[in-house]
């Protein structure tokens, strides 16, 4: 898997009510990659998320993962989406949450096999919870929420993860759990696509970087994208960059604004 | 006591009425755990009303009610889901249209018979009295058939109703599944029709589940405790209206209500005396 064709995206256009939302998008991610995607609020950050999961008609242009197209064909893709997403007093617990991963795999007519249950179990210590299993999901802070979906991710078992703005509205001990985790399942070769307002972070713990604004302005290693010139034509001025001894300190809007996009 | 229990038993159709109850207490409660969950409860009630027309004619031309009942409310439902889905009208003005309309239908068409009055009561507030032994069985294969698919679609509900976009990501036929429900819930409203009326259907779908909801904290357990909960009510509401002599629908609604506000007070965790102690409590 590692260094093949995992994600080609190719000049997709893909919006709302007849409303361009990204325009003549093209990229593609290789196996065993992380890779960040930033821009400002409204860039099209969780619509290219979506468009890629096959929960979005494309306008035009194509979309392969694994060489499939998920329009199409069912391809094992793992999707963390905004927590803001789903009700939380919903009577599940935290190991429930986790299971619901499984029931594509599990098949028609079929209650969770103990493969299924290790499975769960594998996942939620991956992601630092294995102590929480039995708490009803809305009883978790909201870092640990998060956590659990991305346990249900990997619970899911799909070679390549999309999660959109994991870290947003996270507190620290949660935010180094994912850090952590990220590190893990970078030697297990996971292929990773992030969508992240904190442009600092993707600097330091990502291969390679998508510059979004409705169309994709940049990509490539972080520090090749992000230098002024290229950030401003994401951005306009609505970020402060400093030089810094270590490199550029860059504040976004997303950090006056963070976790406002989901709610 | 066991006198005072099994007194009604010597009538038959008292024991007809009460395995009626017992089985439409039990479905009802067990779907509407998901129209809880779901916040469906307008579009049970709508339903429940949007059958009447189906009923109406099925009784003026003489033909099974459970029939005219099945047919207009799986319409009804699928009516609805299409025309919501479609995403042109919000969900609850679509409701709120097909559903007065298909009421006032029903009760036009029911105007026509001259004693309509007395007809018009029994299908707006029930009639567990008159259950025959026909009814029993249409009943129990309808009400099986619902517990049925709830149980082998259990894990695909429950995706579902909690994460719709999973439901999609994991590719389940999402939009089969919906219709699927609505189709389930539009049998379980026919099922409730004969015992508690078209008025007070959705009570049946909604009290026990909220009841349950307060009182568990996973899925399984909560279906359970709805089922118990809602044909507990039935029963007892059944017996109060054998001794205290009130209508038997209002009765059975009535005691699910009582059960309801008993664990609003009282339920660990949810309940408010609980919460006033928590704060006083510091």
């Amino acid at each position: 898997m590692r260094g093949c064709e995992v994600l080609r995206v190719e000049g997709v256009t893909v919006g709302y009510d007849g409303r361009p939302v990204l325009e003549e998008v093209s990229f593609s991610i290789f196996g065993g990659e992380q890779v960040a995607v930033v821009g400002p609020n409204g860039a099209g950050k969780s619509t290219l998320f979506k468009a890629i999961a096959g929960l979005l008609p494309l306008w035009s242009g194509r979309i392969s993962v694994f060489g499939c197209d998920p329009h199409r064909e069912p391809v094992e893709i793992s999707y963390v989406t905004q927590r803001s997403e789903v009700d939380l007093s919903f009577p599940v617990t935290v190991a429930d949450v986790v299971m619901m991963g499984r029931v594509g795999q599990m098949g028609w007519l079929r209650w969770p096999s103990r493969a299924d249950r290790d499975a769960v179990r594998e996942a939620l210590a991956q992601v630092g919870l294995e102590g929480l299993a039995d708490r009803q999901i809305g009883e978790l802070s909201g870092g640990q929420q998060q956590r659990v979906f991305i346990a249900r991710a990997l619970a899911q078992g799909a070679d390549l993860l999309l999660m959109d703005e994991p870290f947003a509205g996270v507190d620290a001990t949660s935010e180094q759990a994912i850090l952590d985790l990220l590190g893990r399942l970078r030697e297990k070769g996971l292929t990773i696509l992030l969508s992240t307002h904190d442009l600092n972070l993707a600097a330091d713990r990502f291969d390679r970087v998508l510059l979004l604004n409705r169309r994709l302005i940049a990509q490539g290693p972080p520090e090749e994208v992000f230098c002024p010139e290229v950030l401003q034509r994401a951005y306009g001025g609505q970020l402060a960059i400093w030089e810094h001894e270590r490199g550029l300190v860059m504040l976004g809007d997303g950090h006056c604004s963070m976790g406002e996009e989901g709610r | 006591m066991m006198d005072w229990l099994l007194a009604p038993l010597s009538y038959p159709f008292m024991v007809r009425g009460l395995i009626a109850s017992l089985l439409v207490g039990t479905v009802c409660a067990v779907l509407g755990t998901y129209v809880v969950l779901k916040g469906m409860a307008f579009f049970g009630d709508a339903l429940a009303h949007a059958i009447l027309p189906g009923v109406a004619v099925a009784y003026l031309a003489g033909w099974p009610l459970f029939a005219g009942a099945l047919i207009t409310g799986i319409g009804v439902a699928v009516g609805i889901g299409y025309l919501s889905r479609r995403g042109q009208l919000k969900e609850d003005t679509a409701i709120g249209i097909l559903f007065s309309g298909a009421f006032a239908l029903g009760i036009a068409l029911l105007s026509t018979v001259e004693a309509y009055t007395v007809d018009l009561t029994h299908f707006l507030f029930g009639n567990v009295l008159g259950v025959s032994t026909a009814d029993l069985w249409t009943t129990a294969a309808l009400g099986g058939i619902v517990l049925l698919l709830v149980a082998a679609l259990y894990k695909e509900f429950l995706v579902m109703a909690f994460d719709p976009v999973l439901a999609q990501v994991l590719r389940l036929p999402t939009t089969a599944l919906h219709y699927l429900l609505l189709v389930m819930l539009a049998a379980t409203v026919v099922v409730a029709l004969q015992t508690v009326g078209v008025a007070l259907t959705v009570a049946m779908l909604v009290t026990p589940a909220a009841t349950a909801y307060l009182l568990t904290r996973r899925l399984l357990p909560m279906m359970a405790l709805a089922a118990f909960l809602g044909s507990l009510s039935a029963v007892a509401g059944l017996y109060l209206s054998f001794y205290i002599n009130v209508a038997s629908g209002p009765a059975v609604v009535l005691i699910c209500t009582a059960l309801f506000l008993l664990a609003l007070l009282l339920s660990p965790r949810r309940g408010l005396v609980w919460r006033r102690s928590r704060q006083s409590g510091g």
